[in-house]
């Protein structure tokens, strides 16, 4: 790619961040929740803006949004922009005058504008100049607002309910870690920190649990590193794990006992039911035997490394990242908290 | 500036591309050793077509049945699969494992490769070879031809069906070839894959054909192929599974223990595809 191109696809791609980040925070007023309340003590606007960018071969459309916003804050007419904090604020008259900073890792530009009041509305410009997403840019964003009448802004209740909302969602969460004996939540600083104790409770529960066969397949088929989970919480997986393979064995139920979680049995078990047995396999039996000769047959027979002369086995594949994790990532950077 | 965003979006989208593909572990393999010594006078393990573990593989060895493998592969090149078959009092006297044809019966070529391929029947086998070259003589001409074109340097046939006999012979790396050519013929994967099938005569006369791979539904992901056995050449097995997109060939030529030796190499080279160390650690 030529240099001028790579310099066109930076200045397209932060022209492109930096009018979705403006477009997308105009309205962050009318993202409150309001309600449309002729007795209201708040006022009701249609906020319309139209951005103006030089060099721009077409004019961007105008967008109109409708905001609740305080009566008398001056602050509310300023178009809000991520990242950007107001610095200066003047009023002399029905003049509104502000300066903004935005400042980031990418970002490093400042806003000024002014708004002027009058008796049915106002109207304002706002200059943008400095580097946007690492290019040297400039635009402007002209807007007006019209009153169209009252409202009751429930911002306050609605940024309550987000958080009650997300505090249901880290209970959620930490449940469905406790449920699946996912060790890495309740790490210390991890999301579900405080609810450590709850957690080796419910590994305690599993220790007994765990050792019905059916039981100990499915947490170790939601779990892969349930092992870990024990050991975390100072509990012996070790003895749940012999428990369950006594029981299948007793029980008969080869599929658990080749099913890899018990080979010191496999290995007693197979030498006495599978070895010698040259003919077809016995189905009933193929599962203890399967294992039998694959644990104690060729590569695997000799030793536990690789024969002489083979190459190492592949490291395993780092396992893919599980959903609850995924969900607590989500969550952490969602919450404000 | 609108080229401008487009090539913008063009280029994020290539790098984004090209940083989440990823790929499995390139092959290490430097050469396929003996892991499973004594195991059988030659056999050959392959991991997605790289030979892992052999002993012997270009050891020149009596195939046995794996023979049939090259008679199906012959016949389904030359014939129809809904061409008639008239099955000639020779074929019909065959010795050996046999669907149990009698001379004038008539079947369908594709009936006849069940019973050759499934049942390992001798009867099938040389009612196909006539039916192909009119002789078996000829037909084996045709199989010997055959290998020569696919470079089989250390096969050669007497007879189509795998008689024991001089100047019969087949190394384990030559059947190999031979098991994935097999796989990769839709007409015969489908049907060395079956354990089970009823094989009927024109006028409805029915044969109920067992495969004599005691593998088939046993080993998870086992497409068949074939089996083998002669006093001379003991037991013989070429196996063919695949596993999340991974595949294994097994051939194993005057085996000790050819179905369980089978499943340790299956398992064991299942399980180095997918990372898994060879032995795992006791949980008791």
């Amino acid at each position: 790619m030529s240099g001028n191109r790579l310099a066109g696809v930076r200045t397209a791609r932060a022209f492109v961040v930096v009018v979705l980040g403006v477009m997308v925070a105009l309205p962050a007023a009318a993202q409150m929740g309001y309600k449309a309340d002729p007795q209201g003590k708040d006022e009701l606007w249609d906020v319309t803006s139209k951005m103006d960018i030089p060099g721009m071969p077409m004019a961007m459309p105008a967008r109109t949004n409708r905001v609740c916003v305080e009566k008398g804050n001056d602050a509310a007419t300023i178009p809000k922009n991520e990242g950007c904090t107001v610095v200066d604020t003047k009023r002399v008259g029905n003049r509104f005058t502000y300066k903004m900073q935005c400042k980031n890792a990418k970002n490093d530009y400042t806003a000024t504008g002014e708004s002027t009041t009058g008796p049915n509305g106002y109207q304002g410009r706002m200059h943008m100049a400095g580097k946007m997403e690492g290019e040297q840019m400039e635009m402007s964003l002209d807007y007006s607002g019209t009153r169209v009448g009252n409202c009751t802004s429930t911002a306050k209740q609605d940024v309550a309910a987000a958080k009650a909302q997300g505090e249901k969602g880290v209970a959620d969460t930490c449940n469905g870690g406790i449920e699946r004996l996912m060790w890495q939540m309740f790490e210390p600083k991890e999301l579900c920190a405080a609810k450590r104790e709850a957690f080796c409770a419910a590994v305690a529960k599993a220790g007994v649990s765990m050792q019905d066969p059916a039981q100990y397949t499915a947490m170790t088929g939601r779990n892969t590193d349930v092992r870990t989970s024990f050991a975390k919480c100072g509990q012996d997986f070790a003895a749940t794990t012999g428990a369950a393979c006594t029981r299948a064995t007793g029980a008969g139920n080869w599929n658990f006992v080749g099913s890899g979680h018990c080979d010191d049995v496999v290995r007693s078990e197979g030498a006495m039911r599978c070895a010698g047995r040259g003919g077809r396999p016995e189905p009933a039996l193929y599962p203890l035997c399967s294992r039998y000769v694959t644990i104690t047959r060729g590569a695997a027979a000799g030793a536990s490394s690789a024969p002489s002369g083979m190459p190492p086995a592949n490291p395993a594949p780092p396992p893919a990242q599980d959903p609850v994790q995924q969900g607590i990532d989500k969550m952490k950077k969602l919450l404000p908290f | 500036m609108l080229h401008v965003l487009a090539a913008f979006c063009v280029a994020y989208v290539g790098a984004v591309g090209a940083t989440g593909a990823t790929g499995a572990p390139a092959a290490v393999q430097t050469s396929p050793t003996d892991a499973f010594a004594g195991a059988a006078a030659a056999y050959l393990v392959e991991l997605d077509g790289t030979p892992l573990w052999a002993a012997a593989p270009e050891r020149q060895l009596p195939p046995a049945s794996l023979t049939k493998l090259m008679t199906a592969l012959v016949v389904d090149a030359d014939t129809r699969p809904d061409a008639i078959v008239t099955v000639s009092a020779r074929a019909a006297g065959a010795g050996g494992a046999r669907m149990g044809l009698k001379a004038g019966m008539r079947l369908a070529v594709t009936e006849l490769m069940a019973g050759l391929l499934l049942r390992s029947a001798n009867d099938a086998c040389l009612a196909l070879a006539e039916q192909v070259a009119g002789t078996e003589a000829h037909f084996v001409e045709r199989m010997n031809a055959q290998a020569k074109a696919w470079q089989l340097g250390d096969t050669h046939f007497v007879n189509a069906c795998g008689f024991d006999a001089p100047g019969q012979y087949a190394s384990a790396r030559d059947i190999a070839a031979l098991a994935r050519r097999v796989v990769a013929t839709p007409r015969l994967a489908s049907l060395v894959a079956l354990p089970r099938y009823s094989a009927r005569t024109v006028d409805g006369r029915t044969f109920a054909l067992r495969s004599t791979n005691a593998l088939l539904g046993f080993v998870p992901g086992l497409k068949g192929v074939k089996t083998g056995y002669t006093q001379r050449a003991g037991r013989c097995l070429a196996g063919y599974a695949e596993r999340d997109g991974h595949t294994v060939l097994v051939v194993l030529l005057g085996a000790n223990d050819r179905w369980w030796d089978a499943v340790a190499m299956f398992e064991q080279a299942f399980g180095r595809a997918a990372g898994a160390p060879l032995r795992t650690a006791p949980d008791g």
